[in-house]
C-alpha cells in the first residue's frame, strides 16, 4: 500500500476537501441574515398575498437577490439548483402559467405583456423572427388562443404588415374584444420613427382585420422628448376595456458640443403628461382633460378604469370613464412610500428607511377608508455583516 | 490493488513533481498577494488621508473599504489559477505524447500490459480530472487561511468581511466550484467528458498521422456541434421548445452519448488502429 | 505455434510487407534476416498487435492476440521500454506489478549475471547496460514466447557476448524465441530456423541444422544464394 501514497494522498484530499465544502454549505446556514416582517400592528394574514423583492450587497455592488414574504425571506443562493433552473429567470406571472397550462405554454415566451388570461380564454401573442442585428423582413405575428375549457389551442402566425418598413415590433399589451384579438405594440422604424400600433385579428377567421397607428412617439419639436408608457393593471395579462397611454413631454436642455461636435441632450426631469385613453368597445382615443388638482401628480396604480395618483398626503382616484375624481384615501402621516400598489381595494406601501437605523416599513391599508390594516417592519434577525447593504425595491401582490 | 488503481497510481507520479510545484506556486503567488495587495491599499490610504486632511470615514466613503473580492480579481490571485489550469490542458495532450516521443517510447510497455487498453485510457483521463480536483482543493483550503491573513492585515473599518461561501458566490470561482453539488457533479462530469473527446483526437492522430490531425479535429468539432445542438437550434429555429428541465435532460443525454462515443471510438482505436 | 499468414503492410503508398508466411516453434530459435528497412520490425510489433496490418492474420497457440497473451508472450523492442527516470529496481517493481508472469528470482538471477545495480537510474546507464536492462525486463517474464528486435545492434563486443551466452542458458531453454538482424555472424551458431525476407516477401524459410547436415551449407551460404544469385 505504500507504494500507492500518491493515489490515497490526492483521492483522500479531493474527496474531504470537497465533501466537506459541499456538506457544510448544504447542511449549515449561510451566513446571510435571516428577514421576517414583524408585525407592529394590525393583522398578519394580510401579509398572505405580499411579495417584497430586494437585494443583498457587500462592498462594490456584488450581491444577490432576495424574496420576502409573510414566511420569512429566500436569498437566491438559497435555491436548490433544480429550483433555480425552473423559475429563472424570474417571473412570477408566467411562472404561474407555466404551471397551470404547461402544454400551451410549451416554447412561449417569457413577457407577460404578450398574455391576456380571462375566465375561459388564455391568448398569447409575439412577434417572432426578428433580430437586433438580422434582416427583420420575416418577422410574424405567433398568435395562439387557448379555450381552457375544450382546452382546444388555435395557432396561427401571419406577417407584420408593412414589415419591411420595421426595425422592431414589440408586443405592449393583448386584449380580446368581440372575438376580435388586439395587440398592442411599439413599432420602431428603420427611419429611426417610432409609433404606437393597434393590430386586430380575426380568430376565428385565423387572419389580420385592422392596422392602425395610434400615435406617433416621435417629438415633433427639436427640443422637447416624448415618452409614451402604458398604464397597466399590476396584472398586466388582465382583460381592460380600456388601454390607457401616458405620454410625457419633457423639453431637452442642450449642452455644449463635445469634440465630436455632438452637443449634448439632456431631457429635464420634469414634464408635463398627459393621458389618452384607447376605448376597446368603441375603437376611439381620447385625451383626458385632468383637473387642476391632478395636474404634475404620479400615477401609482390603475385598477380597470381607475387610476391612482399621488396626492400630497392622499390617494386621488380618478375614474377615466367618467372623467371624474371618485375618491381620496388619505395616507397616513408618516406614510412616505416608495411604492405603492393597490390591488384587492387595499393599498400596500413600503416605506423607506429613515435613516441609518431605520428599518423600511410595509403597510396595508384600505382603500375606501384609509383605515391602517397592517403596519410591520422589515427587520434581519442577526445584524448584517460589516459593509453590507440590504435594500428592498420590489413590491408585488399576488 | 486492480490494474486499473495501479496505472493511475502510476499515472500520477509521472507527473507528481510538477504537480506540487503548481500547488506550491499557487500557495506562494496567492498569500504572496494577499499581503502586496493591502498593504497597496492601506499606503494609498494613509496617503491620501495625510495629504486630503480626511478622516477614516470620509475615506471609506470616498473610495470604498477593501473586501476580498478585490483581492480575487487581481493577478496575483488568478495568475497562479490561469497557469494551473493552461498546464493541465497542456498535459491532456503531452500525457499521451510523452509516451511517444524520446528514446524511450513506453507506449511499447502500455500497450504491452495484461490489461485492457482501455485501463490505460480510463487510467490517463482519471488522473486529469483527479489532479483538477485535487487543484481545486488546494483553493478550497488556502482560501480560509488566505481570508484570515486579510483580515490580519487590514483594520476593521477599512475593510469588508465576507464568508468563503460568498467569496466562491459571487465571484467566477463558482465556475470552478458551483453552488450545489449536482452542479459540481455536471460540471466535472462535462469535463471528464471533454478530456475523452480531446483524447480520442489524439489517438485519431496517433493512429492515421496527418490524416488523423484532421479526423481528430472532425471529431472534436462534431462532438462540439451535438453537445450546442439545443442552443444551435434555438438560433435557427428562433423558437424553442424545450422547459428548463427537459433542456437540462436533453443534454445530460447528450453528453452520455458522446462520452460513450468516445470511449468506443478509442476503444476500436487502441485495440485495432493504433500504432507504436 | 505462431503462426504468420500472408500479413501486409502499407505506409502510405509503400508495401512493405506484400504477404509475408512463417511460422516459429516453441523451444526453437527462429531469425528474421533481412537488410535494413525491409519490415522485420513491422513483423515483430504486428504480432504484438502494436501496429494494424493491411492483410492477413497472426495466430499465437491457434488464438488472436488479446490482452492475456501479454503474460505468454512479451517483446523486446531494440530501445529500452521503461521510463528514463526510473531505477532498475523499480522497473523491476512495475513488471511485477502488472505482470502476473513475472518471476522475481530469474529477475535477481539475472541482474547478477549482466552485473547490474539495482538502484541505478536507467538514463544513466551505458548503452550496452541499457539494453541488459531491457533484456532482463523481458526474459523474467515466465512466457512462452520472446520476440527480440536486433537485440546487437549498437552494442559493444563484451555486451554483445554477455547477451549471446543467454541465449544459450536455462533462461531461453523451452521458449519460442523470433529474434530480427541484419547480421548473422554472432548468433549464427545459435539458431534453428531462418527466414530470409526481402522486398516485402519471404525468399525461404529452413532450418539451420538440416541445410549444413544435407548440403553442407552455413547459412551464410545459402544467404548468398538467395541475395546474390
Amino acid at each position: 500500500m505504500k507504494r500507492y501514497w500518491r493515489l490515497i494522498a490526492i483521492v483522500s484530499v479531493v474527496v474531504l476537501t470537497i465533501g466537506t465544502f459541499y456538506i457544510q454549505s448544504a447542511m449549515a446556514a449561510n451566513n446571510l441574515p435571516d428577514i421576517t416582517i414583524e408585525t407592529v400592528n394590525g393583522d398578519e394574514d394580510e401579509l398572505d398575498s405580499v411579495v417584497i423583492n430586494g437585494t443583498y450587497t457587500v462592498g462594490n455592488g456584488m450581491g444577490e437577490f432576495v424574496e420576502l414574504n409573510s414566511d420569512g425571506s429566500t436569498y437566491d443562493s438559497e435555491q436548490s439548483f433544480i429550483e433555480g433552473l425552473q423559475t429563472r429567470p424570474f417571473n412570477e406571472r408566467t411562472n404561474q402559467l407555466q404551471e397551470d397550462y404547461r402544454g400551451f405554454m410549451r416554447g412561449k415566451g417569457r413577457n407577460t405583456a404578450s398574455y391576456l388570461e380571462t375566465e375561459d380564454t388564455l391568448a398569447y401573442t409575439e412577434v417572432i423572427n426578428q433580430s437586433v442585428s438580422g434582416p427583420s423582413s420575416d418577422m410574424e405575428f405567433d398568435i395562439s388562443v387557448l379555450d381552457k375549457e375544450s382546452g382546444e389551442t388555435l395557432s396561427f402566425t401571419v406577417p407584420v404588415p408593412n414589415r419591411a418598413m420595421y426595425a422592431q415590433v414589440l408586443v405592449e399589451d393583448v386584449q380580446i374584444m368581440d372575438g376580435a384579438l388586439k395587440v398592442f405594440t411599439r413599432n420602431y422604424s428603420k427611419d429611426g420613427g417610432g409609433e404606437k400600433h393597434l393590430y386586430s385579428f380575426d380568430i376565428a377567421n385565423q387572419e389580420i382585420n385592422g392596422n392602425e397607428s395610434l400615435m406617433s412617439t416621435e417629438s415633433q419639436d427639436q427640443n422637447t422628448s416624448i415618452h409614451i408608457s402604458i398604464v397597466s393593471n399590476s396584472d398586466i395579462t388582465a382583460a381592460n376595456q380600456f388601454i390607457i397611454f401616458e405620454k410625457t413631454k419633457r423639453p431637452i436642455t442642450r449642452g455644449p458640443e463635445n469634440n465630436q461636435g455632438i452637443d449634448s441632450e439632456q431631457p429635464a426631469d420634469e414634464g408635463t403628461q398627459e393621458f389618452i385613453v384607447y376605448n376597446l368597445e368603441t375603437g376611439e382615443q381620447k385625451t383626458l382633460d385632468l383637473p387642476e388638482t391632478l395636474s404634475g401628480k404620479r400615477v401609482t396604480d390603475r385598477e380597470h378604469s381607475t387610476l391612482y395618483f399621488e396626492g400630497e398626503g392622499n390617494i386621488i382616484h380618478y375614474n377615466v370613464e367618467t372623467e371624474q375624481v371618485t375618491d381620496e384615501t388619505e395616507l397616513p402621516v408618516n406614510g412616505t412610500a416608495e411604492f405603492t400598489r393597490i390591488a384587492n381595494g387595499k393599498v400596500y406601501m413600503l416605506t423607506g428607511p429613515e435613516n441609518q437605523n431605520n428599518f423600511q416599513r410595509l403597510m396595508i391599508l384600505d382603500l375606501q377608508s384609509g383605515d391602517t390594516l397592517y403596519e410591520g417592519e422589515i427587520k434581519p434577525e442577526e445584524p448584517v455583516e460589516n459593509g453590507a447593504l440590504l435594500d428592498f425595491n420590489g413590491l408585488h401582490i399576488e | 490493488m486492480n490494474r486499473f488503481a495501479k496505472l493511475l497510481n502510476f499515472e500520477l507520479s509521472r507527473f507528481m513533481k510538477l504537480y506540487l510545484v503548481l500547488v506550491a506556486m499557487t500557495i506562494i503567488v496567492q498569500i504572496a498577494g494577499v499581503i502586496v495587495k493591502t498593504n497597496e491599499y492601506m499606503g494609498r490610504a494613509n496617503q491620501t488621508i495625510q495629504e486630503d486632511g480626511l478622516s477614516i470615514a470620509q475615506f471609506v466613503e470616498q473610495y470604498g473599504a477593501m473586501s476580498f473580492l478585490d483581492f480575487t480579481r487581481s493577478l496575483w490571485f488568478m495568475g497562479p489559477i490561469a497557469i494551473c489550469a493552461a498546464a493541465l490542458i497542456f498535459y491532456i495532450f503531452m500525457i499521451w505524447y510523452r509516451d511517444w516521443f524520446g528514446k524511450n517510447t513506453f507506449i511499447y510497455r502500455l500497450l504491452m500490459l495484461p490489461t485492457a487498453r482501455l485501463n490505460v485510457y480510463f487510467a490517463k483521463a482519471t488522473s486529469i480530472v483527479l489532479m483538477v480536483l485535487g487543484l481545486i482543493s488546494v483553493q478550497l483550503i488556502i482560501l480560509p487561511l488566505e481570508n484570515t491573513i486579510f483580515k490580519s492585515m487590514l483594520p476593521v473599518n477599512f475593510r469588508v468581511d465576507m464568508t468563503i461561501d460568498r467569496i466562491i458566490d459571487w465571484n467566477y470561482l463558482s465556475m470552478l466550484i458551483p453552488q450545489t453539488f449536482i452542479e459540481f457533479v455536471l460540471y466535472y462530469g462535462a469535463g471528464f467528458m471533454a478530456v475523452l473527446i480531446l483524447f480520442t483526437a489524439v489517438l485519431f492522430e496517433r493512429s492515421f498521422k496527418w490524416k488523423g490531425i484532421l479526423l481528430g479535429i472532425g471529431y472534436i468539432a462534431i462532438s462540439g456541434i451535438v453537445m450546442l445542438s439545443p442552443v444551435l437550434s434555438m438560433v435557427f429555429l428562433n423558437h424553442y421548445y424545450l422547459y428548463p428541465l427537459e433542456s437540462l435532460g436533453l443534454q445530460i443525454v447528450l453528453g452520455i452519448i458522446v462520452t460513450a462515443m468516445s470511449i468506443w471510438l478509442s476503444n476500436y482505436l487502441l485495440n485495432k488502429k493504433v500504432t507504436v | 505455434m505462431i503462426e504468420v499468414n500472408g500479413i501486409k503492410k502499407k505506409f502510405g503508398r509503400k508495401k512493405v510487407l506484400k504477404g509475408v508466411s512463417f511460422t516459429a516453434e516453441k523451444g526453437e530459435i527462429t531469425c528474421i534476416i533481412g537488410i535494413n528497412g525491409v519490415g522485420k520490425t513491422t513483423i515483430l510489433n504486428a504480432i504484438m498487435n502494436l501496429t494494424p496490418l493491411n492483410g492477413g492474420e497472426i495466430l499465437i497457440g491457434g488464438e488472436k492476440i488479446n490482452k492475456h497473451s501479454y503474460e505468454k508472450i512479451t517483446f523486446i523492442p531494440d530501445a529500452i521500454i521503461m521510463q528514463p527516470n526510473m531505477t532498475i529496481a523499480e522497473s523491476m517493481q512495475f513488471m511485477a506489478d502488472f505482470y502476473d508472469s513475472w518471476n522475481q528470482e530469474r529477475a535477481i538471477e539475472l541482474l547478477d549475471f549482466f552485473k547490474l545495480k539495482e538502484h541505478e537510474k536507467i538514463n544513466s546507464l551505458s548503452k550496452g547496460n541499457r539494453a541488459k536492462v531491457n533484456l532482463l525486463l523481458g526474459l523474467a517474464l515466465d512466457v512462452d514466447y520472446l520476440l527480440m528486435d536486433e537485440p546487437f545492434s549498437g552494442i559493444d563486443i563484451f555486451s554483445r557476448e554477455q547477451i549471446a551466452e543467454v541465449f544459450t542458458s536455462h533462461l531461453v531453454e523451452d521458449r519460442g524465441v523470433i529474434i530480427t538482424t541484419h547480421e548473422i555472424g554472432d548468433i549464427e551458431h545459435l539458431i534453428d530456423e531462418v527466414v530470409l525476407l526481402d522486398e516485402g516477401e519471404v525468399l525461404k524459410q529452413f532450418n539451420s541444422e538440416e541445410v549444413r547436415e544435407t548440403e553442407g551449407k552455413s547459412v551464410v551460404d545459402v544467404m548468398r544464394e538467395v541475395y546474390q544469385p
